[in-house]
């Protein structure tokens, strides 16, 4: 327990740990449990692992990401960060920057372990993270290509939709549209984000 | 007494296609008088007093003055659109002659024949007939993709 | 002098403005309905149906509309040739590959009343694929309609002062390793 102890302590006087080792040293370094716990610094904040190569030297450096000070939530007893910030039913697929908080880098939603979210609001920012990413909102969140892939270049440019609720793939053209008093709906948006609060007088119309 | 047989219209404007701008729809006008008859005593004071002026006041409109020997002076005006009208003008004065061929330059040459949904009002608005530009925002920018 | 009389008012109650749309990120059925509007002459206080009183309506950027919900994939244009065996349908996507000015125009068609002026209403709409226009047509533009859908912005639209001043609704725990 002591030497625990004072392992931290060590890592906590090295708040930016950098490691400058050989290449040749990398491998014995690495295969170490303990740089599991990269730095656990008292500072909250995200850690990213940069690697840097510089002809025959890897540099292996943690970074923290600091967060700015935010302002305080207006319910902040509340676990989810949705009910602690009173934004639940005022989001919708066009509110990118909020989106953009629970989503990685390749546009998948964060586990909900992580961002605390509870099931029902979770599954509601999921449903606007699909919607914005099939809008061409997240232009800069997409699976990273394999290397050296060059995608081909597309003959028709991509046509522009909205409120999408199935994948482009998944749905069929609705040849047979049924009589009027049966007809086969394209559903628009999505019944989760029903209760959404709108400001206009018109009701919710999502079967076009 | 009944309109029903009448030919009749709506209230139209000569402008077919166009976009909004007044073009004097009267092309050709032609006063046709005799030099000596007594009928045409206004005519000819209308044209020592009053037909250059006219002419300079409306240089779209090409005036003929043509003596004949005729016994009914006649001022013919040819429209734009084909029509040609004929008013006589016998013993009338130059005063009254002068508000006649005014009225005609203003005129769009369309047939005067009854009008469907002849609406009238005794007070008419102060501000002036509504037009595409009424209660529009003025705005001197152009427009087009061009513009932004 | 002439052109303050009444008769030149009256012609100016008549004439015929060109509205312009732009069509980029809009819904087809909304354009459709602005157009078929103006396209009657309902938006004008002295509107009758048997006076030909409709405004000419050049959209704009018909490449670049927008459906909502899987319509690209799921809404089917049928027609039939007439010959036995002429029955074709057209999936929304296939139809704007195959002309970019075919939902619009189909859509304001589908709106304007069914009689003898709904080809010369038809007349009056001019589609443009992209926003290059020719100058006869420019020259006479008076107004641009307001666009019925706002665009969204993208996250890449936002300025890092804009990113910088939405607040953060959740801290990320110590160990997290963002991907």
């Amino acid at each position: 327990m002591a030497a625990l102890c004072v392992l931290k302590s060590v890592r906590t006087a090295l708040t930016a740990v950098h490691c400058a080792v050989n290449n040749t040293l990398t491998p014995r370094l690495l295969n170490g449990p303990q740089l599991s716990f990269f730095g656990c610094t008292s500072s909250r904040g995200i850690r990213q692992v940069v690697e840097k190569q510089e002809g025959k030297t890897t540099v292996i450096e943690g970074l923290t990401v600091t967060t700015p000070e935010s302002p305080q939530p207006p319910n902040p007893t509340a676990k989810c960060p949705i009910y602690r910030w009173n934004l639940q039913n005022k989001y919708t697929y066009t509110d990118v920057l909020l989106l953009s908080q629970f989503i990685r880098s390749d546009g998948g939603m964060l586990p909900r372990r992580i961002t605390g979210l509870c099931a029902q609001e979770h599954r509601k920012v999921l449903v606007c993270v699909q919607m914005a990413h099939r809008a061409g909102l997240l232009p800069d969140h997409r699976p990273r290509l394999p290397e050296g892939h060059v995608p081909k270049p597309k003959s028709n440019p991509p046509l522009n939709r909205y409120l999408t609720r199935y994948s482009v793939k998944s749905v069929k053209p609705i040849y047979r549209k049924g009589m009027k008093w049966c007809k086969n709906r394209m559903p628009v948006g999505h019944p989760a984000l029903k209760d959404n609060i709108r400001y206009s007088p018109k009701p919710l119309y999502t079967k076009h | 007494m009944t309109a029903r047989g009448t030919p009749s219209r709506f209230l139209q404007s000569v402008l077919q296609n166009g976009v909004g701008r007044y073009v004097c729809q009267l092309k050709r006008v032609s006063l046709i008088f005799s030099k000596n008859g007594q009928s045409s005593l206004g005519v000819r004071e209308f044209i020592e007093d009053g037909v250059v002026d006219f002419a300079e006041k409306n240089p779209g409109i090409v005036v003929y003055v043509s003596p004949e020997s005729c016994r009914i002076p006649k001022i013919v005006a040819e429209y734009l659109n084909g029509n040609v009208k004929k008013e006589l003008v016998t013993n009338k004065t130059s005063q009254q002659i002068a508000e006649l061929i005014t009225k005609m330059a203003n005129q769009s040459g369309l047939d005067i024949i009854r009008i469907r949904k002849p609406f009238h009002t005794d007070s008419p608005s102060i501000q002036g007939q509504w037009h595409p530009f009424t209660n529009r925002p003025p705005s001197t920018k152009p427009v087009g993709p061009q513009a932004k | 002098m002439s052109s303050f009389s009444r008769s030149a008012q009256q012609w100016a109650t008549f004439a015929r403005s060109w509205y312009l749309i732009d069509a980029r990120m809009q819904p087809p059925g909304k354009i459709a309905a602005m157009c078929s509007v103006r396209l009657q002459g309902k938006h004008k206080p002295i509107y009758h149906a048997l006076s030909d009183i409709g405004d000419h309506v050049v959209v704009m950027n018909t490449r670049h509309i927008a459906f909502s919900g899987n319509k690209w994939e799921q809404k089917v244009y049928s027609s039939h040739t007439g010959y036995p065996g002429g029955f074709k349908q057209l999936t929304a996507a296939q139809m704007h590959q195959k002309d970019p000015t075919a939902i619009i125009k189909l859509a304001v068609y589908g709106m304007l009343p069914k009689n003898l002026k709904r080809r010369t209403m038809m007349q009056r709409l001019h589609l443009f694929t992209d926003d290059v226009l020719p100058d006869d047509i420019l020259r006479n533009l008076t107004e641009e309609l307001p666009q019925p859908r706002a665009i969204p912005r993208k996250l890449s639209e936002y300025t890092q002062a804009e990113r910088d001043a939405f607040p953060q609704l959740w801290t990320p725990p110590e160990d997290y390793r963002m991907k």
